[in-house]
Formats: C-alpha cells, sequence, structure tokens
C-alpha cells in the first residue's frame, strides 16, 4: 500500500453526545483498503426498516431505532439499555464516493463499504467523527 | 454456581474492571461492560488478529424483564451466529456465554478504528424469580438474543389469597 494513504479518525470527546440526547453511539470498526473504506457498527436490535443511512453533502450519519417486543404488564428489573436509539455520524474527505455507499445489515451488525474515487485512490483519506 | 462463587466472580470482575476498563468505565454504564477473551484455542494467525482488532471490553447489554408468569431477558449481542451461543441456568442465575469471531478480510489494508469486541464472553444475569428450565425458549434476531423463562409453577411471586 502507497504510504501516503492514511486514515485518519479524530474522536470526539463525549460531550457532544449532548446534542442529541438519548441516543447510544454505536461502537465501530473502520478498515481501509487500496479501493475504499468499509465501516461496521454494532447497532443490535435493529431492523431493516427502522435503520438510516444518509449522506449529505460530505456527512454520513448512521441512524437506528430499537424495538422490543413486550407486553404492556412487563416490569422491567435490571436494564443497561439506557436508549433505543443509536446514532452517530462522520465526516467524509472528497476522496470516498460517498453516492456509492453499500450497505448491509445483519445480526445487529452494519456494514458500510464506500469506494475511494478510482484516480484519487493513493491519495490522502479522512474520516472525522463528529458525534 | 454458588452464591459465593458468583460473590467471588463479581469482585474479580469488579477489580478487572478497575484495573483494565478504566477508561471505558468513566465513559461507559458499568453494567453492560463485558470482558471478552481469547477463548478456546486458537492458532497463532487467529489469536494475532483477535490481540489486534478486539478492544477487549464489550457493552453487552442486558434487560430482564418481570412478567406475571415469566421471565424475559434480553441480551444485546451483534455479529453472533446463535449456535456461537450457549446458554445454562444455575440457580436464579442465567449465564450467557458465547463467541464473537472476527470476520476476516481478504484485502490487504489496514484497521484504523476497531471499537467492537471480538472473542469469547460470558454474562451472568441474575433472575428476580425461579424459573421453570424445561420450557425455557430463546431466539436470536437483528443481533439481540432473547429468553424466555416460565415460572416455576410452585413459586409465582403473586398468590391468590382469599379474604372472607
Amino acid at each position: 500500500m502507497n504510504a501516503e494513504t492514511s486514515t485518519t479518525m479524530t474522536d470526539t470527546p463525549g460531550t457532544t453526545a449532548r446534542a442529541v440526547q438519548d441516543a447510544m453511539r454505536p461502537p465501530v470498526d473502520i478498515f481501509e483498503d487500496a479501493e475504499g473504506i468499509t465501516l461496521e457498527a454494532d447497532m443490535p436490535g435493529v431492523s431493516k426498516d427502522r435503520l438510516h443511512v444518509q449522506v449529505d453533502a460530505n456527512t454520513l450519519l448512521i441512524e437506528g431505532e430499537v424495538q422490543i417486543d413486550l407486553p404492556d404488564t412487563a416490569e422491567a428489573v435490571y436494564a443497561d439499555v439506557r436508549s433505543t436509539r443509536w446514532r452517530r455520524s462522520f465526516t467524509l474527505s472528497n476522496e470516498l464516493e460517498a453516492d456509492k455507499i453499500d450497505a448491509s445489515l445483519r445480526d445487529g451488525v452494519l456494514r458500510l463499504r464506500i469506494p475511494k474515487h478510482p484516480q484519487q485512490r493513493p491519495r490522502r483519506i479522512e474520516v472525522r467523527a463528529t458525534g | 454456581m454458588t452464591a459465593l462463587q458468583q460473590l467471588r466472580e463479581g469482585f474479580n470482575q469488579a477489580w478487572g474492571r478497575v484495573v483494565e476498563g478504566w477508561e471505558q468505565l468513566s465513559r461507559q454504564a458499568s453494567g453492560a461492560m463485558t470482558k471478552f477473551t481469547g477463548g478456546r484455542e486458537k492458532s497463532g494467525r487467529e489469536a494475532r488478529e483477535l490481540a489486534e482488532r478486539s478492544t477487549g471490553w464489550g457493552l453487552l447489554a442486558a434487560e430482564v424483564f418481570d412478567d406475571d408468569d415469566r421471565v424475559v431477558v434480553r441480551v444485546e449481542a451483534p455479529g453472533m451466529s446463535k449456535d456461537d451461543i450457549q446458554l445454562e441456568v444455575q440457580d436464579d442465575f442465567l449465564i450467557v456465554s458465547g463467541e464473537k469471531h472476527v470476520a476476516r478480510e481478504r484485502t490487504e489494508g489496514r484497521w484504523h478504528v476497531n471499537e467492537c469486541a471480538y472473542g469469547a464472553f460470558q454474562r451472568v444475569v441474575p433472575l428476580p424469580d425461579t424459573v421453570d428450565t424445561g420450557k425455557a425458549d430463546a431466539s436470536y434476531k437483528n443481533g439481540v438474543l432473547r429468553v424466555e423463562l416460565p415460572k416455576a409453577e410452585n413459586r409465582r411471586r403473586r398468590v391468590q389469597v382469599a379474604v372472607h
């Protein structure tokens, strides 16, 4: 791989989470190769119809709603889950072809494949988390 | 598992959290944190890959619901196959064990961010009532494990008492 090719991702501290209260930040894995970037996000409990992936200018937003099917009579005696919404956004650099994102969801894991522009593949890519 | 073992395990986990998980502990709710370990024997390559990719600490959020005649446990365990999950009830505890495998990338490249946890894990969930394990039912959908445990007949919490 070309030594110049590198991806940076600066994680914004938790303070930004206040902007979108009651949404949880899904943990992600990001893998880069010569052709593009693969992003995997753990979003358990989200079904395909409640998943929202959007690119606005160079901002990638992933959102999902968790559905919990339970009768009204059930009473929560213990709960780690603090919210039923997942939400996180990233800034994509121009080297990525945002309109060619391929998304798949399986077993609560969202997988995004974002290709690089063919003519720009050896150049520097920046992915920055914004929240 | 005896109550004492349970307590010891809880203590060890708590200590492990203090030592290793401090940064994440300060950021996250501690209850959901689960230690992911290497699991069963692995080839050198697999072990290396796991060490590179896993953060070692994962959020495996659990919820326990108490309905009239059953206990419903919900555990978030994304990216697993249902064959990799084992369930066991000991005393009034549900023990969820499993292993999350690293998905292999075929292409040459490198990882920039690794926040997701991989490896073997065990989560012990206290149950609010005695359950009939013979009638337990479990499903895995959208990365969420859901276990329904009917309460044992003679141990239902709500007892009808006739008033004369």
